[in-house]
């Protein structure tokens, strides 16, 4: 018995993480939708909508298909967010729902969140619809503007501890007063900013917007084809909520704190989304770069003054 | 035998080139080719062989040069790196049949040139090898008779501008060193003053930095790249720009490099390193938004090398370990992806007779496998995991942090990101979207010729994806060769940085993993999907024909200069600049010539003034 629970325990780890993900992320935007109808004086749908949403699209009779290469690029999507989940430690303490993660390095781990867009772009590129592709478009160079308070934020702390492994940055923040949130406050700032692009709310919305370019990179995709882009962006959300935990807030050593982390963070996307009206492209991207700036030379003197860089 | 082939790896790199060059004279059509291929195939493992040898002075090799010269030639770990680029690439290039003029002969003796290059261990023999390089390659591009004169001549002028800096420095240090031997020069540099330092700094950066087409010298590349046979531009960009590079670390680099700990610095990297490095920063950053705006293939790949080659700049300025294996490991990425996707264009300009993406599109049924090898050449040229393109670029993201360069890093994020643009570009102008001039009905798919080298690259670029560690110990020669820490690696699958770890076959195994797992599950699901015509599409409730435009190949990226500081860059060239220069030369010979034109009065005045202030300095001295 002992030689084969060796090997259980991981696999189980592997097939849990991205499920769970999913389950935590379905009711999340659950309450996404209930607190934005709220905010707009709405009831909203009951906790459960996107499930039924999804399982809707999953179950619909005929899928609109353009070849092989728009087959396989939610598959791409899909398993570009299960890779990112399994190299993402759900707990800093223990084995359970680790993954990979004992490899997770922070550059790579950035990187390889692009990998799933790339099939959604190819896909939605043989389609051959020119929205979608101005989608792909506008996304990618929200990027350009994302990427750099990002690194602000992610250099700050990989210079600071030494280290671009995540379990080593989880491993040095063990009490509140040393989480990288409050060490490096005005880095977290900068981190925000960029989170809040990263999931796709307002003001950085312009992407998928539904009036302006057709609902963007997704305009093609119907029936089952949404429906697993669905389940990936539940899960992306989710694994993206988890590296900003575990970079920024010491990670969660229980399931109660994983959800209270997770979910406060959650909770300044809704805020802010249901407040702000959207940026044009090139509007966001000049934004962030001079919120960036700004941040960065505030946050170099700072931490100049107080010595924690050099 | 073996051990007969790999001592005299020297004699023989030095000596089968130029036989080879003058066999091109004589053979003709595919014979050469096949010659050509079996010769580089015969030279790439003469010196692979010659890896296990390299230690201490064997294969060494005096050539007399009159007045008892000695032209001195060995080789070392590094010029066996970039010797292994160079035959594979002669190999590769070889085979594809494609109907241009190409002169062989030429091509083999620049291949001579560079091979003296690589072997060189004296001034006089490196100078030689970097000439013979610059004008065969001339020579071929004028043969090729698809150059224009103007493109011709800027690659002539910068190209002897290149060749009088090196050669003025070399000059310069022999007088100092009363020695031509690479390794005397080096040492003389050492006992200069600070000012004569810096001048040489300048001459023997300057005139690899043309090479490697830095900005503002990379005005030759473009003319050159898109213009030139499709078999040079291929060579041109996976292994010329390298020789560059290769140039770069053996003279101003390790010349330097001991000479840089004495001079000032900031936090933790020399004042001139971190110049150089910005000087990368900025070329990638400006060439990328370059690329983005390109219509045609060739010219979007052209900016994208001299971007990707402003990385490996800036992993060299930066003087550190690290920053060096990145340098090294990135030139290595490029010299495969850059030449792959070269090489997967020309194919398909052979099939469609344009590269233009305005007039492609929706070629993906035809050409499924040159789809495969743009995706896989994409991936790798944004640097994405799991392909190796992404522990280049760890190596020197990694090496900017630990010199502590926030605001480089950041310049170098945003162009390697703003990269995903024009590689969507590329893809997307081609392969997918809606068709245009060329139909899909009337292409086919890319020839074998072309199949067979293409696949040989994608096949290196999954090897080396997955086990990042593989060419590790290589480069950990060359870096010990110059006295710095090397890189620590768990066997070929797990690479270290000193700051973290990247493990390449679990990143490929686990994207692939769920890839499989997802697929199937996905393709289980019993609902059945009706393929569509492709101008059945989801257009605001509107219905498409024939003649709406739908192809976004032409515009894709065009809306990036509505972003300030993009639209500022896109719209400024260093043409200007370089007229500005022109015209202020033109008048200062004007104002010369006035002293010998305008009559003896003018001419007896300035003699008068001459001898004077000849007089007053001479008696200020004494």
């Amino acid at each position: 018995m002992s030689t084969w629970s060796l090997p259980i325990i991981p696999v189980m780890n592997v097939i849990l993480a991205p499920v769970l993900a999913y389950i935590i992320g379905g009711f999340y935007y659950g309450l996404y939708r209930t607190i934005t109808a709220r905010i707009h004086g709405r009831w909203g749908p009951p906790l459960w909508q996107n499930f039924v949403d999804n399982a809707k699209l999953f179950a619909k009779t005929e899928a609109i298909g353009h070849g092989l290469m728009f087959h396989l690029g939610p598959v791409i999507m899909a398993a570009g967010s299960v890779t990112v989940i399994l190299f993402l430690p759900f707990f800093n303490t223990g084995s359970f729902l680790s993954g990979f993660s004992n490899h997770a390095d922070i550059m790579l781990l950035t990187y390889l969140m692009v990998v799933g867009p790339l099939g959604n772009a190819l896909a939605v590129g043989v389609s051959g619809n020119p929205f979608g592709v101005m989608g792909v478009t506008r996304g990618l160079t929200r990027l350009i503007g994302l990427e750099v308070p990002f690194y602000v934020s992610l250099a700050t702390v990989m210079i600071a501890t030494n280290s671009s492994s995540l379990v080593q940055v989880m491993q040095l923040q063990t009490t509140p007063a040393m989480w990288n949130a409050v060490q490096y406050p005005i880095a977290f700032v900068a981190s925000l900013l960029a989170f809040i692009g990263f999931m796709g709310a307002s003001p950085f919305d312009v992407v998928g917007a539904p009036t302006e370019v057709y609902s963007g990179p997704r305009v093609e995709f119907n029936g089952k084809y949404l429906g697993i882009l669905m389940v990936q962006r539940i899960i992306f959300s989710f694994a993206k909520l988890l590296f900003w935990v575990n970079v920024f807030l010491g990670g969660a050593s229980d399931w109660f704190a994983l959800i209270v982390k997770t979910f406060s963070l959650f909770l300044i996307v809704i805020l802010v989304g249901s407040l702000y009206p959207r940026f044009k492209t090139e509007q966001a991207v000049n934004a962030l770069w001079k919120s960036a700036v700004i941040l960065s030379v505030l946050s170099l003197l700072f931490y100049t003054w107080r010595g924690l860089l050099w | 035998l073996v051990e007969l082939f790999s001592d005299n790896v020297v004699v023989y790199a030095l000596g089968i080139p130029p036989v080879i060059a003058v066999l091109m004279l004589m053979l003709k059509g595919y014979a050469k080719q096949i010659v050509s291929m079996l010769a580089g195939i015969l030279l790439l493992g003469l010196t692979i062989l010659s890896y296990a040898q390299v230690a201490g002075t064997s294969g060494t090799l005096g050539i007399p040069w009159g007045n008892g010269y000695l032209l001195q030639f060995a080789h070392s770990n590094l010029s066996l790196f970039f010797g292994v680029l160079l035959w594979a690439w002669t190999a590769l290039v070889s085979v594809p049949k494609h109907k241009e003029r190409f002169h062989w002969f030429w091509f083999w003796v620049a291949l001579s040139g560079i091979s003296i290059l690589l072997l060189a261990k004296d001034g006089v023999s490196f100078f030689m090898g970097w000439e013979i390089m610059t004008w065969a390659v001339f020579l071929v591009l004028m043969h090729s008779q698809t150059v224009q004169a103007k493109n011709l001549l800027l690659y002539f002028v910068m190209g002897a501008a290149s060749g009088f800096a090196l050669l003025g420095s070399f000059v310069l240090l022999y007088q100092q060193a009363c020695s031509f031997s690479l390794q005397d020069m080096g040492s003389a540099i050492q006992g200069l003053s600070l000012g004569q330092q810096m001048l040489h700094f300048v001459l023997l950066w300057g005139a690899f930095l043309i090479k490697i087409a830095a900005m503002p010298l990379h005005l030759w590349l473009e003319g050159v790249y898109v213009q030139g046979p499709h078999r040079l531009t291929v060579f041109l960009s996976a292994v010329l720009s390298k020789i560059g590079v290769y140039g770069a670390i053996v003279l101003p680099f390790a010349w330097f490099y001991p000479v840089m700990q004495h001079w000032a610095y900031f936090i933790q990297t020399p004042v001139a390193g971190n110049a150089l490095a910005w000087l990368g920063g900025i070329t990638s950053f400006v060439a990328t938004f370059k690329a983005i705006q390109q219509k045609n293939a060739k010219a979007l790949l052209a900016w994208s090398s001299v971007a990707q080659l402003g990385y490996v700049l800036t992993a060299l300025g930066l003087h550190s370990a690290v920053g060096l294996a990145g340098a090294l490991y990135h030139s290595l990425n490029h010299a495969l992806i850059s030449g792959l996707l070269f090489l997967a264009v020309a194919a398909i300009v052979q099939r469609t007779g344009t590269d233009r993406f305005t007039e492609l599109g929706a070629l993906i049924s035809k050409m499924p496998f040159a789809f495969m090898a743009v995706l896989i050449g994409i991936i790798g040229l944004a640097g994405m995991p799991p392909l190796p393109g992404f522990a280049g670029k760890w190596l020197i993201y990694t090496a900017l942090l630990q010199q502590k360069s926030i605001p480089l890093l950041l310049v170098v994020i945003a162009s390697s990101t703003a990269a995903f643009l024009y590689c969507y570009r590329l893809i997307y102008g081609i392969f997918l979207g809606q068709p245009t001039k060329v139909k899909p009905s009337q292409v086919q798919e890319i020839s074998w010729s072309y199949r067979i080298p293409i696949a040989i690259l994608m096949l290196a670029l999954m090897i080396t994806g997955t086990l990042p560690g593989l060419i590790v110990p290589v480069i950990n020669d060359v870096l010990a060769q110059l006295a710095l820490p090397t890189l620590v690696h768990t066997g070929a699958t797990v690479l270290h940085s000193g700051m973290g770890q990247i493990a390449g076959m679990q990143v490929m195994f686990t994207f692939g993993l769920a890839f499989v797992v997802i697929l199937l599950l996905f393709s289980l699901h019993t609902v059945k999907t009706r393929h569509v015509h492709h101008l059945d599409i989801a257009y605001a409730a509107e219905v498409p024909t024939d003649t709406t435009p739908l192809h976004y190949g032409g515009g894709l990226g065009a809306e990036l200069h509505r972003i300030p500081l993009i639209g500022w860059l896109q719209k400024r060239s260093v043409w200007p600049w370089y007229l500005w220069v022109v015209n202020h030369v033109k008048a200062l010979g004007a104002i010369c010539a006035s002293f010998y034109q305008s009559g003896p009065r003018m001419a007896f005045v300035a003699t008068v003034t001459i001898v004077v202030m000849i007089v007053v300095w001479a008696g200020g001295a004494i």
